[in-house]
């Protein structure tokens, strides 16, 4: 498949939380193909395994985030309106007039975000967004249709619509964090699998975005040797944060920190060397902020790493990758399975 | 090709036309009008399609609707290849960061978001300053992005038309809802052979920043009668007490009695209820003395006229997903078919 199918195809699949198997098969009708097994565990992960077939191969875990931000139905007005609660940090500033799909019983219904009207906001809070709970969603239908589709707890998420810019800049929602399942997707096809080195389980986990919530259970589960973490960072924008924020199209960045694993750390900067992949190179510090904080420390201990692509835009609708970062990304993964200096 | 209904709607709202840069609009206008009119253009690019009179009559009759949009013109494209803007039309900030925009017809735009972890509380509850909004190409740098745009180009939200339940929504869908309802009149009297006075359909520029395109027009045409076609902000969501509600979606076409600087003709509004009443048209009246539309200046150009208002109410007006009733735009079609 093309890269561009791969990523489009796997990031625009429903996921906000709560929902992550809700098109559970068509995900594994898209990924299973490349794997020996998909399971599936009591919280909402889907592990994807993947034998290397060589006497006792060590585990190595790649984990990313399957769930993205959304909204949930908490009330329907008389009107025929709905009234919602985020779920996940959900920017107020992009809902008026944005498009959503609302996932209703027997179909998806367009529907469109309704900001207050300045005609009913007091004086202090013209000037002001309008919140998330009190955002209305106009589905264009009378309440007793309304009714017949959706109710409390119908999830909304921003409406799947891709595209591309010039020079391979490819944008539309859930690239955080779907954008990385596909690059190792596109690691595992491009990998000689007589090479492989290691066992791997790689997991679409859920809940990173309600506060990492389900990944433990995955790392649990799998017992892994070593683990590598894969999520999105933030592309420098003109308003973006010089010296922290990384390039766009500057390849995989490989982070540091106090509670990542330095050799493993090493021996991906030294993989990355010496097939000459581009990457960058980001200080974290402390915590991470990704799941690479979570799995490193469950159980007995994860030697943990943590490669991230960079994104604009993170969290709206029009979340923006490059396809070379995406690409390179996959080569270093494909080339870590493939050797066996990297998990000891 | 010959579009109707929803489809025409649809080629309307998708179509480039910032104000200024209207071509794109009249060609496929005049693609849609030209065998059953006399079609010019005038001096400021209005589209005029002239039907002359088939009742022996000698008086002019104007049936205007602009067919620009609001949008933005590019100020800079900096070092980075980032395209900074000039929005003009009265675009709400709120209703540009995280959409997708569209430069010279053809090039496409992402209006920048900065990711919400990156703001303060305070940024979180603001919308973000219109000129802090960027927009995006994927360009490598500013030379890399001159290929595509330039200083000066212009753009608009990208086309997004489509079904909102029993509803339509898409880019500039109230001007381009009103232009549909002139083509579908004009064929109405084609097709059903009534009679009529001179007849002048004007799709107008610069409807968003001033009307200026119609103040031309009537000028031209000195126009006994007038009638003024156009979309009005509806704002009929939960909460808003009746009275702030302007005028419903669905609730069939809107007779003016005014705007902000016109009071329109009585005579003309109660033919018009005489009109929609006899035959079952819905229609609901307003009084709105903040909108400003192309009625004050219709009504003082080169001398008085007879003017008279009818719009079509829209939801999210100035935003990339105006919404309206296809049932109200059928409803001023009919209502001025009748009037005519």
């Amino acid at each position: 498949m093309e890269l561009k199918d791969i990523v489009f195809q796997i990031c625009s699949l429903m996921a906000i939380n709560g929902y992550e198997y809700s098109e559970s098969e068509k995900l594994i009708e898209l990924v299973g193909p490349l794997f020996d097994e998909c399971q599936k565990d009591n919280v909402g992960n889907h592990i994807f395994i993947k034998k290397c077939g060589k006497p006792n191969a060590k585990k190595l875990f790649i984990d990313t985030h399957f769930d993205e931000v959304g909204l949930m139905v908490k009330g329907i007005t008389k009107e025929g309106f709905l009234r919602v609660c985020s779920i996940g940090g959900v920017d107020a500033r992009l809902l008026p007039g944005a498009e959503l799909c609302v996932y209703g019983k027997t179909k998806v219904l367009a529907g469109i975000g309704v900001e207050k009207p300045s005609c009913i906001k007091s004086d202090d809070d013209k000037p002001k967004l309008t919140s998330v709970s009190d955002t209305l969603i106009d589905v264009g239908l009378p309440k007793d249709e309304v009714d017949k589709e959706i109710e409390i707890g119908t999830p909304v998420g921003f409406k799947p619509v891709y595209g591309e810019l010039q020079n391979g800049y490819w944008y539309g929602k859930g690239m955080d964090d779907k954008v990385c399942a596909a690059a190792v997707v596109r690691a595992v096809e491009i990998l000689d699998k007589d090479k492989m080195e290691y066992d791997l389980y790689f997991s679409m986990s859920c809940r990173e975005e309600v506060g990492h919530r389900a990944v433990s259970a995955a790392t649990y589960r799998i017992e892994p040797d070593a683990a590598i973490a894969l999520d999105v960072t933030f592309g420098m924008a003109p308003d973006g944060k010089k010296g922290v924020d990384m390039k766009m199209g500057g390849g995989p960045v490989l982070s540091q920190s106090l509670i990542l694993n330095q050799d493993l750390y090493e021996s991906i900067k030294c993989i990355a060397d010496d097939k000459v992949i581009d990457y960058q190179v980001s200080l974290e510090g402390v915590h991470t902020g990704t799941h690479a904080d979570d799995i490193a420390f469950v159980g007995r201990g994860v030697p943990t790493a943590l490669i991230s692509i960079p994104v604009y835009f993170m969290h709206t609708a029009i979340e923006t990758v490059m396809d070379v970062d995406i690409e390179n990304t996959a080569k270093l993964i494909a080339a870590i399975l493939e050797n066996k200096e990297v998990v000891k | 090709m010959r579009l109707s209904g929803i489809e025409l709607v649809k080629a309307l709202s998708d179509a480039f036309g910032p104000s200024s840069r209207e071509k794109n609009v009249a060609n496929l206008i005049i693609e849609q009008i030209g065998q059953d009119a006399n079609v010019t253009i005038d001096r400021v690019g209005n589209v005029v399609a002239e039907i002359p009179s088939n009742n022996g009559s000698s008086t002019k009759t104007m049936i205007c609707a602009h067919m620009d949009e609001p949008g933005f013109y590019v100020k800079d494209v900096d070092g980075d290849g980032k395209v900074w803007m000039k929005f003009f039309g009265d675009v709400p900030s709120q209703r540009i960061s995280g959409r997708i925009g569209i430069i010279n017809g053809k090039t496409k735009c992402l209006f920048a978001a900065r990711p919400i972890h990156s703001l303060s509380g305070d940024e979180r509850s603001k919308p973000t300053p219109i000129d802090r909004i960027y927009a995006e190409i994927g360009a490598k740098a500013k030379e890399d992005a001159n290929v595509f745009v330039n200083v000066g180009d212009y753009g608009t939200f990208a086309p997004s038309f489509g079904e909102v339940g029993n509803f339509i929504k898409g880019k500039a869908l109230g001007s381009r809802s009103a232009c549909a309802s002139l083509i579908e009149v004009i064929r109405n009297i084609k097709a059903n052979n009534i009679a009529h006075d001179n007849l002048y359909f004007v799709f107008t520029v610069l409807g968003e920043i001033g009307d200026m395109g119609a103040e031309v027009a009537t000028n031209v045409i000195a126009p006994e009668k007038s009638i003024v076609v156009d979309g009005l902000g509806a704002v009929d969501t939960p909460d808003v007490p009746q009275e702030s509600q302007i005028c419903k979606l669905g609730g069939g076409a809107v007779v003016m009695y005014g705007d902000a600087k016109t009071l329109f003709d009585r005579d003309m509004i109660s033919k018009a209820t005489t009109v929609a009443d006899d035959n079952g048209y819905k229609y609901q009246l307003v009084m709105r003395q903040s909108k400003l539309g192309a009625g004050a200046v219709v009504q003082r150009s080169s001398g008085s006229r007879v003017c008279f208002g009818i719009s079509i109410p829209v939801r999210y007006i100035k935003s990339a997903s105006e919404m309206i009733s296809i049932e109200d735009m059928n409803s001023v079609t009919s209502i001025v078919t009748g009037l005519i």
